[in-house]
């Protein structure tokens, strides 16, 4: 009898169902189609929330933490997200349109018709992010590390790459109309 | 000679059939409101609400027979007959709300639905154009926003039905 309750007592934790309830930053409710229309998340940590569709449009997400975070088309136009951490995140039909990205780590992130039209992406790392049928319009990418990022059928046009490190980096069918810096469409 | 016109025939049918099938792919998807009287429905004007007005309220009754037509008439050529199928081509809209709905705490859960309607209203005022492809036209100054906010009860109400 004793050793029933001395199991039941050892398992006891993990027959509790926590329901774990969302949390709330700054008057930004964290679950998917949120609105946190220019919110103050600087520095927040948001790693791994499900964020689909939410508004994040001028928010202020600089150091933010949105690593694994699900951010399949939610929107960051005109947002700060100097120095933010998206490595692994899913974030394909986002918009970061005229977006601040500088410094950002997108690391492995999962950008498949991401809209990064005139953001700044100075100094970002991309590496191995996959960006199939993205849009970097006007985009600047200048110092920016591209290693092994797939860029299949990309939109680059007026983009700025000078300075990026492109070592195994896939360029095919993408448009570099105008784009300053990029590599020659015969030999990339 | 009647044998060779019936065969030039078929196949001059068979190409225009083609074409038809070719341009149709490429054509968008076009905006048709919806013929359903939306009289019975409380009026709410011009300006879209930020949240669904008849929620919780006395309308939502009458709501929901009218979302039902309005909605069969105008999404269920994308997102499926009578909001109740995940096989369609466009996403099924009975998951628009899931997480709310895991929400426990009252205040929270209904915060979490009027962030959700606000998505819900900019999406069908707007529709989904991704990096230039357009996937689901605008329905703003087509769809009145009381027959909108009744399709969205109508689809929550399916959601529970599940």
């Amino acid at each position: 009898m004793r050793r029933c309750l001395a199991i039941l007592v050892l398992f006891l934790p993990l027959t509790v169902v926590v329901a774990e309830e969302p949390q709330v930053i700054n008057g930004c409710g964290l679950w998917p189609h949120a609105q946190c229309r220019g919110a103050d998340l600087r520095h927040a940590n948001l790693a791994g929330k499900n964020l689909a569709g939410a508004d994040f449009s001028g928010a202020l997400l600089v150091r933010a933490n949105l690593t694994g975070a699900n951010l399949a088309g939610a929107n960051f136009d005109g947002a700060d997200l100097t120095a933010a951490r998206l490595t692994k995140a899913a974030a394909p039909t986002a918009t970061f349109r005229g977006a601040r990205l500088v410094g950002a780590d997108l690391e492995f992130a999962r950008l498949f018709r991401t809209d990064f039209s005139d953001a700044d992406l100075t100094g970002a790392n991309l590496e191995a992010a996959k960006a199939n049928f993205a849009w970097f319009k006007g985009a600047r990418l200048s110092n920016s590390n591209l290693q092994e990022a797939k860029f299949f059928t990309v939109n680059l046009r007026g983009a700025d790459m000078s300075g990026s490190y492109r070592r195994f980096t896939v360029f095919q069918d993408a448009d570099f109309e105008g784009c300053t810096g990029c590599p020659d469409p015969k030999d990339w | 000679m009647l044998f060779r016109g019936f065969f030039c025939g078929r196949r001059a049918a068979a190409l225009l059939l083609g074409l038809g099938f070719a341009t149709g792919a490429l054509r968008a998807e076009v905006a048709q409101a919806p013929q359903v009287d939306a009289a019975a429905l409380p009026s709410l004007g011009k300006a879209w609400q930020a949240a669904n007005p008849y929620r919780g309220q006395f309308a939502a009754e009458t709501a929901l027979p009218l979302g039902q037509a309005a909605y069969n008439q105008a999404c269920a050529r994308c997102h499926g007959a009578d909001a109740s199928t995940n096989a369609a081509p466009a996403p099924d809209l009975r998951n628009l709300n899931r997480s709310c709905r895991r929400i426990e705490d009252a205040d929270l859960k209904a915060w979490c639905l009027r962030d959700n309607d606000t998505y819900f209203a900019k999406t069908v005022r707007q529709g989904k154009v991704i990096v230039g492809v357009t996937h689901m036209p605008a329905w703003e100054g087509i769809l009145p926003q009381e027959l909108a906010w009744a399709i969205q009860l109508f689809i929550e109400n399916q959601a529970q039905k599940r």
